[in-house]
């Protein structure tokens, strides 16, 4: 570690951080040295300046000002979110209403299952085999 | 209220009482307040960057652990913020000017002193300004002002030494 110099050592004490050692050290040369008993008072001084009293207060209902904006935040992330989604929602509903409006162009006849691309047989009536089975909880216990 | 630890009110405040964290705030609000003064001076931006901080410990509070105490943690945020609003006066050319420097000393008060100081202070490396801020103005002990800082103390002790002396080289005519 490199050897302290007079000055920093001087400033140092006004820190109290200085071992038995340097305080010695510094106390020799304090009591031969009148300039450098002049630069301690000097920053000494320079310390009581900078440390002149300041506020120490943002005013009242501070607190509360400080949560209102937490909360002001909060609700603009939830419509940020909302919003982004907003957006995939539409264009999915924008998707749904072209397919449906494609297979009314495109059908032979108008019913419910020609519009949603549902194949039917001759005689108009769903496929079995094209069918889904929706009794889950059928299927379920027969698994089990 | 009074009674209860700030560690209880940050983990009531993770758990989302925003009566603990105002309570948090009225009790830090001070300190905070000190350390941003201290180096934006007087101004509409000091309690803009006030709120921030609290702001910035409250989203911050998941990610916190507990391995420094709460209010070391808003301190280090509070020097952090204060510090960028520097940069940013600074890039906009609006540092705190608004110092006579033809004045004579002799006709200069308390006030005009206070504005010399606050300008070589903000003129100072923000390394410098964080410790003299903490250490001289506000009173942390060297060893606080270096867990604040998250830095060695013999860190702190040499940006202390090496700032002090910039400020005596222009603060020596005021005293």
């Amino acid at each position: 570690m490199a050897k302290k110099s007079i000055e920093d050592l001087l400033i140092e004490s006004l820190d109290q951080s200085l071992n038995e050692q340097e305080k010695l050290q510094l106390d020799q040369t304090l009591t031969q040295d009148r300039d450098l008993r002049k630069q301690l008072n000097q920053y000494s001084k320079i310390r009581e300046l900078v440390r002149r009293k300041r506020e120490t207060s943002f005013g009242p209902f501070f607190g509360h000002r400080v949560v209102n904006r937490i909360q002001s935040l909060r609700m603009e992330i939830d419509h940020q979110i909302i919003f982004f989604f907003k957006k995939y929602q539409l264009a999915a509903l924008g998707v749904l209403v072209a397919l449906i409006a494609i297979n009314a162009i495109f059908a032979e006849d108008l019913t419910v299952q020609s519009l949603f691309g549902v194949e039917e047989n001759i005689n108009g009536t769903i496929n079995e085999a094209d069918s889904i089975s929706f009794d889950f909880y059928k299927d379920l216990n027969e698994q089990l | 209220m009074d009674q209860v630890l700030d560690q209880d009110l940050v983990e009531l405040s993770k758990a989302g009482d925003m009566t603990a964290f105002k309570e948090f705030v009225k009790r830090h609000e001070g300190k905070v307040a000190g350390v941003i003064y201290s180096i934006l001076g007087q101004g509409a931006e000091a309690e803009d960057v006030g709120q921030e901080v609290f702001v910035k410990f409250y989203e911050s509070l998941a990610k916190f652990k507990g391995e420094s105490a709460p209010t070391t943690y808003l301190i280090r945020i509070a020097i952090n913020q204060s510090l960028n609003e520097v940069k940013k006066r600074k890039r906009k050319n609006t540092l705190f000017t608004s110092i006579d420097q033809g004045k004579n000393v002799k006709m200069m008060d308390d006030e005009d002193i206070h504005n010399v100081i606050q300008f070589e202070l903000n003129k100072l490396d923000p390394d410098f300004q964080s410790v003299v801020t903490l250490r001289l103005i506000e009173g942390y002990s060297t060893q606080e002002t270096a867990d604040i800082l998250d830095i060695p103390l013999g860190t702190v002790l040499s940006r202390l030494s090496r700032a002090q002396k910039k400020l005596r080289e222009v603060l020596i005519k005021y005293i």
